[in-house]
């Protein structure tokens, strides 16, 4: 394995390593740290990687746990519950339809919280990395059937979450 | 057709369902008007979903690439690759391997071996004329043999005897010990005759 190829991977994943860290840690220092710390462990341990996986799967493998380890540590520490602050505010959008995506926007971290953890995992994987199915089984050592199981269960949730709400019947379909 | 579980309306929704399969589900949803409904809810949910993630991700500040890697803690790790690599790699087994070896010296050195239990022997061992090694038992049988041998050599050789007889003879005293009293009677008439004669 070469430095250059590993720096290049490092490079194009950081941010969906730090933003895996933001949604399981809910805060931003923490994540920073964590981020930090996994690329550290990567560089430390890049001589123990075996070619039977690949080199993506591998860091993601290595985030996730130093992700729970660090949270497993800091569990006192403060949540991000600058929900509001944090809501970007598209200024080319109505006040109407901002208010009502923050409302959804609050409403979608309640209900990932609401989570298992597994469940989460594979969510956040899905959505918030782009990971396709067989990814995630890879890296989460999984079989597809329980990856697409814990994603399905997740989404139940999800829409009963939004019915609950009545948050589903005010968006259109596209 | 049986209606789609909401499980594989999710599969449809993401791609992840066989082409032989997307065919049938098709054909299905086409005619079934609940089918239908559930799979807009469901599109619903994702598109949903979808938005409110990229929002969530467009809200996030991202630390500068350079902030996160360029730290002193992991500089040295991207510069170069360490010349001492493989001393890193064989280091732990190195250690393990040297420190199974000083247990086991410390083992051979300290640990007492187990005494030699000594037990008299119950045979005697000497070498005949022949240079051969002869082990015998010495049980009653053996004594009885060997003292009339060596009574038989007393009295066969002369020079033995008479050196027996008056007493110049330096194992005298074992001898006599040895002997039953038959013998010693036997002695006192051989001695008694010499004087006769």
């Amino acid at each position: 394995m070469e430095r250059s190829e590993l720096n290049l991977l490092i490079q194009k994943n950081y941010k969906k390593i730090f933003l895996l860290s933001v949604k399981m840690l809910k805060n931003y220092e923490d994540a920073e740290d964590a981020t930090q710390e996994i690329f550290m462990k990567v560089y430390q341990n890049i001589d123990k990687f075996k070619q039977e996986s690949k080199l993506f799967t591998w860091l993601y493998r290595i985030a996730l746990n130093h992700i729970y380890n660090f949270s497993n540590k800091k569990r006192n520490v403060k949540n991000l519950n600058e929900k509001n602050q944090n809501f970007y505010i598209r200024t080319n959008e109505t006040p109407e339809k901002v208010l009502y995506e923050k409302e959804l926007y609050n409403k979608l971290n309640e209900i990932i919280e609401e989570l298992s953890p597994k469940q989460k995992e594979v969510f956040l994987l899905r959505y918030y990395n782009g990971l396709k199915f067989d990814e995630i089984a890879k890296i989460l050592k999984k079989s597809l059937g329980t990856i697409k199981s814990n994603y399905f269960f997740a989404m139940q949730k999800i829409k009963k979450e939004l019915e609950k709400e009545q948050l589903l019947e005010t968006k259109e379909v596209s | 057709m049986k209606c789609i579980t909401d499980k594989k309306l999710l599969d449809y929704l993401n791609g992840e369902v066989k082409s032989k399969q997307k065919g049938k589900i098709a054909r299905h949803i086409n005619k079934c008007e609940t089918c239908q409904r559930r799979l807009n809810e469901w599109k619903n949910v994702l598109n949903i979903t979808e938005d409110l993630v990229q929002t969530d991700k467009d809200s996030i500040k991202f630390p500068q690439f350079d902030t996160i890697i360029n730290k002193p803690q992991i500089e040295p790790f991207i510069s170069e690759e360490s010349s001492f690599s493989w001393l890193k790699y064989w280091l732990k087994p190195a250690i393990a391997t040297a420190a199974v070896a000083v247990l086991v010296l410390f083992a051979i050195i300290f640990v007492p071996l187990k005494e030699k239990v000594s037990v008299n022997p119950d045979y005697v061992v000497f070498e005949n004329e022949y240079k051969y090694t002869e082990a015998h038992l010495i049980d009653d049988e053996y004594i009885i043999a060997f003292e009339q041998s060596m009574l038989k050599e007393i009295y066969q050789d002369e020079e033995l005897r008479n050196k027996i007889l008056y007493g110049t003879w330096e194992y005298l005293y074992d001898i006599i010990d040895l002997l039953s009293d038959e013998d010693i009677k036997f002695f006192e008439n051989e001695i008694n005759k010499t004087k006769t004669t």
